[in-house]
Formats: C-alpha cells, sequence, structure tokens
C-alpha cells in the first residue's frame, strides 16, 4: 500500500511512515494467518484447497485494515505536527532570533588569521586556469570602456616633464652625438682615402705593367 | 672585382702602409696647420713688440729669411710629432702613423733625419704613387714606413 499522494508533510517522513506502517500491516496479517483466522488471498496452491470465503471469515479481515489504518493514522499523526513545528521555526523564529544576534560580536570572536594560516594558498591558486581565465577577457570591450582622454587629463604632466628632464643629461648626450659624429665623419673620410689608395695603386700599377700586387706589409724585423 | 665592406677595407688595411692619397690628405692637413701655426706665432711676436712700441704692427719676414722661417717651423713640427709617437695631427686625423720599416717606433734622430729630407725634398714624397711598397724617397733613404694605425678601439665605420 502507497501512501496517499498529497501528503503535505517532507518526503523523507511520509516515507519513514509508509515503511512502519506496511511493515506492521504485514505482521499482523502473518499472524492472523498463522492462527488460522483468515486465509491468504492470491496464493495460487491454497485456493483450491481453501473453503469459500463467508462473511465470517471476512469479519476479521475488515478489522485489521481497519487497525492498520489507524496504526497509519498513529503514526502519520507526529510526522505531520514536526512538520508544521519546522514551517513555524523557519517561519519566525529563526529569522527572530538572527535578527538579535549580534554578528559583529561573533565575527570578533572568531581567529580569523588561524583560518587564513590554514589556507594554502599555493595550491588554490595552482587550480585555477588563469589561461582559460585571460582568453574570457575581451580586452577591446575593456578598453572601449576607458575615456583615455579623461585618464590622461587626471595626469600632471608637469612634475613628471620635470623629473625627466632633470634625469636627463642634456650636455652628455649632444657631447657623446657630437663625438660620434665626428669620428664618423673622419672614419668614412680614412675609408675613402684606403679606397684612393688602392684605386690609384691600381692605375700606377697597371701602367706600369706591374703583375704582382704592392707589398704593403712592413718588413719582418731583423733582429733589431 | 668584389665589394668590400667600408669595415672589412678599414681591418684588411690595419698594420698596412698607406697609399698616396691617405698620405698626401694627412700632409695637407699637417701644412695647413703649420701655415695657422706660423700666422698665430706672428701675431704672437707683434703683440709683444706693441707693449715696447707705439703701435701694433703685424710682423712681417722678408722673403729669403720668411722661407727658411717657414721650413724650421716646419722642421719643428714634423720632428715633434714623428719622434714623440710616429703621428703629427694630419696623420691622426688620418689615422697614420710613421714607423720604422720594421715597424718599430721613430728614434727622435731618424724622426729628424726624415723631416729634414721632406722639407729639403718634399717632391721626393711623389715617390709613394710609383713603388710596389708605397715607400717614398724619404722612406727609402731613412728605412722608415707610413702604416694605417687606428689605434686599438673597435674599429665600426
Amino acid at each position: 500500500m502507497a501512501a496517499p499522494s498529497g501528503d503535505p508533510g517532507p518526503p523523507l517522513s511520509a516515507e519513514a511512515a509508509r515503511l512502519v506502517t506496511d511493515a506492521f500491516g504485514a505482521a499482523v496479517v502473518r499472524v492472523v494467518e498463522a492462527l488460522g483466522w483468515v486465509s491468504s488471498p492470491g496464493g495460487p496452491g491454497q485456493d483450491a484447497a481453501a473453503p469459500p470465503a463467508t462473511t465470517l471469515r471476512r469479519l476479521p479481515r475488515a478489522g485489521i485494515d481497519a487497525g492498520v489504518e489507524a496504526g497509519k493514522q498513529a503514526v502519520r499523526a507526529p510526522t505531520t505536527a514536526a512538520s508544521r513545528l519546522l514551517d513555524v521555526l523557519a517561519g519566525e523564529i529563526i529569522p527572530a532570533v538572527v535578527r538579535r544576534l549580534d554578528l559583529n560580536a561573533i565575527i570578533d570572536r572568531v581567529d580569523v588569521q588561524r583560518v587564513v594560516d590554514r589556507i594554502d594558498v599555493q595550491a588554490v591558486v595552482q587550480k585555477v586556469d588563469i589561461g582559460a581565465v585571460v582568453e574570457k577577457v575581451d580586452v577591446e570591450e575593456v578598453l572601449a570602456r576607458v575615456d583615455v582622454n579623461e585618464l590622461v587629463g587626471r595626469v600632471d604632466i608637469g612634475p613628471v616633464a620635470k623629473e625627466a628632464i632633470d634625469a636627463v643629461d642634456m650636455g652628455q648626450i649632444v657631447r657623446e652625438s657630437t663625438t660620434s659624429l665626428g669620428t664618423e665623419a673622419s672614419e668614412a673620410a680614412r675609408v675613402q682615402a684606403m679606397w684612393a689608395d688602392d684605386a690609384l695603386a691600381s692605375v700606377v700599377d697597371r701602367l706600369l705593367r706591374r703583375r704582382e700586387p704592392r707589398q704593403t706589409g712592413l718588413d719582418a724585423r731583423a733582429g733589431r | 672585382m668584389t665589394t668590400i665592406t667600408p669595415t672589412a677595407r678599414a681591418r684588411a688595411h690595419q698594420g698596412q702602409r698607406a697609399g698616396l692619397v691617405s698620405r698626401l690628405a694627412a700632409d695637407l692637413i699637417d701644412i695647413i696647420l703649420v701655415l695657422v701655426l706660423g700666422v698665430v706665432l706672428l701675431a704672437l711676436v707683434a703683440g709683444v713688440r706693441a707693449l715696447f712700441s707705439h703701435g701694433f704692427d703685424f710682423l712681417t719676414i722678408p722673403q729669403p729669411g720668411r722661407g727658411s722661417a717657414a721650413g724650421a717651423l716646419l722642421l719643428v713640427y714634423l720632428w715633434f710629432g714623428w719622434g714623440l709617437n710616429g703621428r703629427t695631427v694630419g696623420k691622426m686625423a688620418m689615422g697614420l702613423r710613421a714607423v720604422r720599416a720594421d715597424g718599430g717606433d721613430l728614434s727622435p734622430s731618424r724622426a729628424l733625419a726624415r723631416a729634414l729630407l721632406y722639407v729639403l725634398f718634399p717632391i721626393g714624397f711623389l715617390w709613394v704613387a710609383v713603388s710596389g711598397r708605397n715607400a717614398s724617397l724619404q722612406d727609402l733613404v731613412v728605412r722608415t714606413a707610413v702604416i694605417h694605425d687606428w689605434g686599438t678601439r673597435h674599429i665600426e665605420v
């Protein structure tokens, strides 16, 4: 027998009530059958041998059914009462208690530092897939929301520029670049002269029908 | 003819005897400098004389003495430069150095002999163009050479 549908009680209580009443009913039926007061319905072997049911025989069965139903009601009653009690607790008492609680006092009593010390931040961080998070960020949209002009307008450029100019040794830069320019020009002139040396030597050597290239290396030191 | 980068050319010529154009450029710089030096010296002498006379009179030297004075100034200048470290201002500018034919430093006496030969017989310098070893007549006489020597710094043209 199933519990009646639409029971307002919580599902767990209803299930428990059903199990208890079923067990109780089954036990009563077994006892009555064992005493031979009533025949078990549906048994194929017994149907042929069992005598036809009479009003007298049906009586105990009706009594048992009534008892079983009464048992069910008895079990269900406390469940329903508990459910109502819960409703009252959740609806009125707990909110009232919460209203009276001084949460700040409770928080003051909690040793937050100890809790924090227990947290393995490294492990937590390692579990986070930063790449996936970053991929989800739409940088373009973020940038579109930023008013760059206003941001720049807030910056006081004057002191920054002054600090930057103070940090730069303009004289040193001018000296270095001038020296560098002078060096580059002089080295370029030297290489040009080298090129002209080679070109002139080549022309003269050709005019003189000289076959071997010029010996421009220094003499070997003769033991001096 | 294969293309040679300026840096490669500069490196390849280090320690090698310089040709006519490089040496001529260095010598022209030296000659201009000596001329300026001469004018400055004359102005200095005139200035000192002005302290003891009535007015500033720029010193002029009459012709026979003028050439001798210029030659003497050039001689001292070249001797000083070559005898000290083988470099006059012109040679410094062109990255050249006067050395002994075997690469050793010039002694003061050899530097003086070389300077004297250059002042007395400057045309001998042109032998550099013809010489198979880029040597002037003075180089051959006093056994010297002029080489490319940019110093020890990194060459990057």
